[in-house]
């Protein structure tokens, strides 16, 4: 797989049960995968524009994104994020329960990297966030 | 007609006249003396002079139009031209008639009396030498036969002996003495035939004096012609006749020797071209063709020369006087003798008027022929028939065009009696077209035939032609489709005016107003409902547009107007609803529904119509659609909160799967925790879900609910939470009494009250606070308020939103504040929130609800308004 470093995710998810699915996920794909978690839009943006209490974070690598978020929708984390000159290299993808086509055409008018709608299977969510891992693993030219 | 018949029966032209009964009714002068012959009465096919006449007529009379009138030879010779009522114009420039020999008066005798004297004895003709002898006064009275020849007495018919004439034949022609004796007297020669009764012979005579020095001696050589004179005798007598018509007629006439060099013209020819006859006979005439013309010229005349054949052709000739071009006629036969040509007979007929005009006549034809060929609409021409007493008893179809046929099914109709094509047509149509035939007026009718098919038709029929003219010509098209239309609007017109009337019974207050405007004068009027619905008073219409533009609210304007132009261009029914800003402010829609009447040209004349008041409809639309806005964003909402657990399920059980196949039994059991915690949240959110629709729905009737009752019920059953929280819940007696729903009423302050613990206490808080206050006129306000953390600003009204948490869940569905708001609009109030007023941090929620003055109750706290609506607390004794 992988000689690369490991790779650094932002989860943007306020369901406990769901981050801590694709942690796992992302962590069976590769162990020393660093997830860092927030529960709701505006602690992802502190996050990633190091703001408040959150002033030393570390940019990371990919940002895995709900939609349906406390406070601050995903789609407005979204749009900040790509319309930042600094942020807006960052892959986001976006990772929610809807399959609602009005929410991936606004994903994608925002900029969205990609769109993913978390399955019903876990076999195929583990099998998802590994080729999710693997591609920005490998490909992500910033990494 | 008649007027014109007179008139071209005086014309130059060759022309006649057929009847409808194909007899020749009338020839002009021209022409009876162009053949010799009374036409007049003869049938057409009899007139074998011109071959396709009777063709000629025929095709006029069935198409209405002129049709070429050829000769045997298949040259132009004439144009027949249909009048009406049958009768048909023949006009024949080419005369119609046969050119005959004329006399070869241009023979000269050259030869010497000295060779005479040598031949005469062996000449067949006769031949004598005479001796005048002259009366008193000198004139030649008589003759002495002095020398014969051996052929004399068979030419002569009697033998001469030395006698004298007088002694022969004592009753011989005095002429004959005369001619003689200006022989004698003057010495020329000269050359006759003449006739002698005496011996009923024809003599073609050579005469000339014998000696120069006065002598009384002529020699005579003669033939007897009386047999060629007798078989000429017919055709001479024609050949004057032409002579004489071809000067009356001023046509050129001419003649050719058999190769075609022209050896006479008349007067005409030589007036025509400008030239001498000497000078045309030795130059000939083809440089005054028009050069376009000279091919075809040249080569029907070499054709005619070579074959012996008619010529005719038709040509352009410069006119020397002004020259200019004008087209003839030309035509010339063949004098055959022995099967040998021997002359050309030829005449030119100036036939440029009429060709013109024909070509014109053509033209003109030809446009309205395809005008009325390419119209839908129906026309003919009808020739009336009357009875006795002079009524209109039926008409003959004259004139057709494929439109007839289009409108009326029927074909083939020219020629023949409207009674005949359709046997039941009303009378009413006979006396209409007999009235305009009668008095000249025309008339337009919209009116029904049964007889073809029941169809309504608008007719227009106006006479052809002076008063004397039987012809009619009718326009007309079907107008039932237009009736139909009509007749659906007189329908439309009548439920208006009855709905109109249906409602002013039931909107009797005043609701529903009628209007006129009169578009010209751009003048609204209309009754009192309508001023009152406009908020108006009649003098305030000035114009239309500046009314609405007054009144209308400002959005809903350019629609309106767009719509009325719209209306006016193109249509006629006219229908919006807009809203009116009232004088006094109230804004109110309006539904307007109108119908535009035309004049003649289609220009709108009038729009008259409705206004009604349509506010609580479009209140209600307005209140629907938000409905179904909710109700989407539900069901989205819905189909991903129900799934999120869902997902979550799944992925542990995965998970569960392979911790236990690893043999890792305390991680498998925390997966299974997790499934089961996320069952349980998906059965609460489904039973939530039931709740708020419910929520929506019809409540039970309002009854009288004690809201003091209702609160320390559930303080009582939420006690153990609050405590377990470690907080306070404190009920500020007494709280008072609405009209309500009681039960769901419960339902609103269960929800705010989970509310208070979980985000309250579960944010840092200790104190929960349920309170009353009066507002503005009669409403109560109850009061949850908490000392947590509160709501910031941004997402107070959004947490009445469905699914709608301000944090990652803290054991809440998303469903309880919006079942709060859902419960508080259906019972009339609303539900909010605002900032408890705390320190930072722990700024508190307080979440009101208020019950419109309507639904409080006698007894309630605070009875009398406070002015500034906001509770002093005075009256509302802290709770224990």
């Amino acid at each position: 797989m992988t000689d690369a470093s490991p790779l650094h995710v932002l989860l943007v998810e306020d369901d406990d049960d769901h981050a801590d699915l694709t942690r796992f996920a992302l962590e069976a794909h590769d162990a020393r995968t660093r997830v860092d978690r927030v529960a709701d839009g505006d602690a992802a943006l502190d996050v990633l524009f190091r703001r408040g209490a959150h002033a030393a974070a570390e940019r990371p690598d990919l940002v895995l994104l709900d939609l349906n978020l406390p406070r601050r929708s995903g789609l407005d984390v979204l749009e900040e994020v790509k319309a930042d000159p600094d942020l807006r290299r960052i892959p986001v993808v976006v990772l929610t329960t809807s399959g609602d086509e009005t929410d991936r055409a606004r994903a994608y008018d925002r900029y969205a990297n990609s769109y993913i709608v978390k399955p019903a299977s876990f076999d195929t969510f583990q099998a998802m966030i590994h080729d999710l891992g693997e591609y920005w693993g490998c490909w992500n030219p910033l990494h | 007609m008649r007027l014109l018949t007179a008139a071209l029966l005086s014309a130059p032209t060759p022309l006649l006249v057929v009847d409808a009964d194909d007899r020749v009714g009338d020839v002009n002068g021209a022409l009876a003396a162009a053949c010799g012959l009374d036409l007049v009465g003869r049938p057409v096919g009899a007139l074998n002079v011109l071959g396709s006449l009777g063709a000629a007529v025929k095709e006029a009379r069935r198409t209405g139009a002129p049709a070429a009138v050829e000769d045997d030879a298949g040259a132009a010779a004439g144009v027949a031209t249909p009048l009406g009522g049958g009768r048909v114009l023949v006009v024949l420039p080419g005369a119609a008639r046969r050119e005959t020999p004329e006399t070869d008066a241009k023979a000269t005798l050259r030869e010497s009396t000295e060779r005479y004297r040598a031949l005469v004895a062996s000449l067949d003709q006769g031949f004598c030498v005479i001796e005048m002898l002259y009366d008193g006064d000198g004139r030649a009275v008589d003759y002495r036969f002095v020398e014969t020849n051996a052929a004399f007495e068979t030419q002569a018919g009697f033998g001469a002996d030395g006698r004298t004439m007088r002694e022969i034949a004592p009753g011989h022609e005095q002429r004959w003495f005369d001619l003689y004796g200006d022989v004698a007297r003057t010495g020329a020669p000269a050359r006759f035939e003449e006739h002698a009764e005496a011996f009923g012979r024809w003599y073609d005579v050579h005469a000339t004096r014998l000696i120069a020095d006065g002598s009384a001696r002529v020699a005579v050589l003669f033939t007897d012609v009386t047999a060629r004179k007798q078989a000429d005798a017919a055709l001479r007598a024609s050949e004057t006749q032409h002579r004489f018509l071809s000067e009356s007629l001023q046509q050129q006439v001419w003649t050719a020797l058999p190769d075609g060099a022209l050896d006479y013209v008349n007067r005409y020819v030589t007036a025509y071209f400008g030239r001498s006859a000497e000078a045309m006979i030795g130059a000939g005439w083809q440089d005054a063709v028009h050069p376009d013309d000279l091919p075809t010229v040249a080569e029907r005349w070499g054709h005619a020369l070579r074959t012996g054949e008619p010529y005719r052709t038709e040509f352009r000739l410069l006119r020397a006087a002004d020259q200019t071009y004008r087209w003839h006629l030309g035509r010339a036969d063949a004098l055959v003798e022995d099967g040998r040509i021997v002359r050309w007979f030829g005449a030119n007929v100036d036939v440029h008027e009429q060709t013109v005009a024909e070509a014109a006549l053509r033209e003109r034809e030809a446009r309205y022929r395809a005008l009325f060929d390419s119209l839908d609409i129906g026309f003919f021409i009808a020739e009336m028939a009357y009875d006795a007493d002079g009524a209109p008893v039926d008409y003959r179809y004259v004139e057709a065009n494929p439109g007839f046929t289009a409108q009326t099914g029927q074909a083939d109709v020219v020629g023949r009696l409207v009674s005949e094509v359709i046997p039941d047509i009303e009378p009413k149509w006979v006396q209409l077209f007999g009235r305009v035939a009668t008095t000249g007026e025309p008339a337009r009718v919209v009116d029904d035939a049964e007889s073809i098919g029941g169809a309504w038709f608008n007719v227009y029929a106006a006479r052809v032609g002076g008063r004397e003219s039987r012809l009619v010509a009718v326009l007309f098209y079907d107008v039932s489709e237009q009736r139909r239309l009509l007749a659906e609007r007189d329908v439309a017109l009548e439920q208006l005016c009855q709905s109109e009337a249906r409602h002013r019974l039931a909107l009797e207050g005043g609701a529903m107003g009628t209007w006129e405007w009169h578009i010209p004068e751009d003048r609204l009027e209309g009754d009192d409902r309508v001023y009152r619905l406009w908020g108006a008073q009649p003098g305030d219409v000035e114009s239309v547009a500046t009314f609405y533009a007054r009144i209308v609210h400002p959005d809903d304007l350019p629609e309106l107007t767009q719509g009325v132009a719209r209306t006016l261009a193109e249509e006629d029914n006219y229908s919006s609803e807009f809203r009116i800003v009232r004088s006094d402010g109230h804004v109110r829609w309006v539904a307007n529904r109108g119908r535009v009447v035309r004049d003649d040209d289609g220009a709108p004349a009038r729009m008259f119509g409705l206004s009604y008041d349509v506010t609580e409809r479009r209140e209600a639309e307005e209140a629907l659609r938000r409905t179904n806005a909710e109700m989407e964003q539900f069901a989205y909402t819905i189909s991903h909160d129900l799934k999120s657990p869902l997902v979550t399920i799944t992925g542990f059980l995965g998970l569960l799967k392979g911790q236990l196949a690893a043999g890792r039994p305390e991680r498998a059991a925390e997966s299974a925790e997790r499934v089961l915690a996320a069952a349980g949240r998906m059965s609460r959110l489904i039973d939530d879900l039931l709740h708020l629709s419910r929520a929506g729905r019809v409540t039970d009737d309002p009854a009288p609910v004690d809201l003091d009752a209702v609160v320390r019920s559930l303080a009582d059953a939420f006690g153990p939470r609050v405590r377990a929280a470690g907080g306070t819940l404190e009920v500020h007696a007494p709280l008072g009494r609405v009209s309500a729903d009681g039960r769901r009423l419960g339902e609103v302050v269960e929800n705010l009250l989970a509310n208070a613990v979980t985000y309250g206490l579960g944010g840092g808080g200790t104190r929960i606070v349920v309170r009353a206050e009066r507002a503005r006129g009669r409403a109560l306000r109850l009061i949850v308020e908490d000392d947590g953390p509160g709501v910031p600003e941004a997402y107070r009204d959004k947490v009445f939103e469905l699914f709608q948490q301000l944090d990652g869940g803290g054991g809440g569905t998303g469903v309880g504040l919006a079942l709060v708001a859902r419960i508080m609009a259906v019972m009339g109030g609303r539900a909010w929130a605002e900032s408890a007023g705390g320190p930072a941090g722990h700024e508190g929620a307080r979440f009101v609800l208020e019950f419109p003055g309507a639904a409080v109750l006698d007894g309630s706290p605070g009875a009398a308004p406070n002015p500034l609506g906001r509770s002093t607390g005075a009256g509302l004794p802290p709770a224990p």
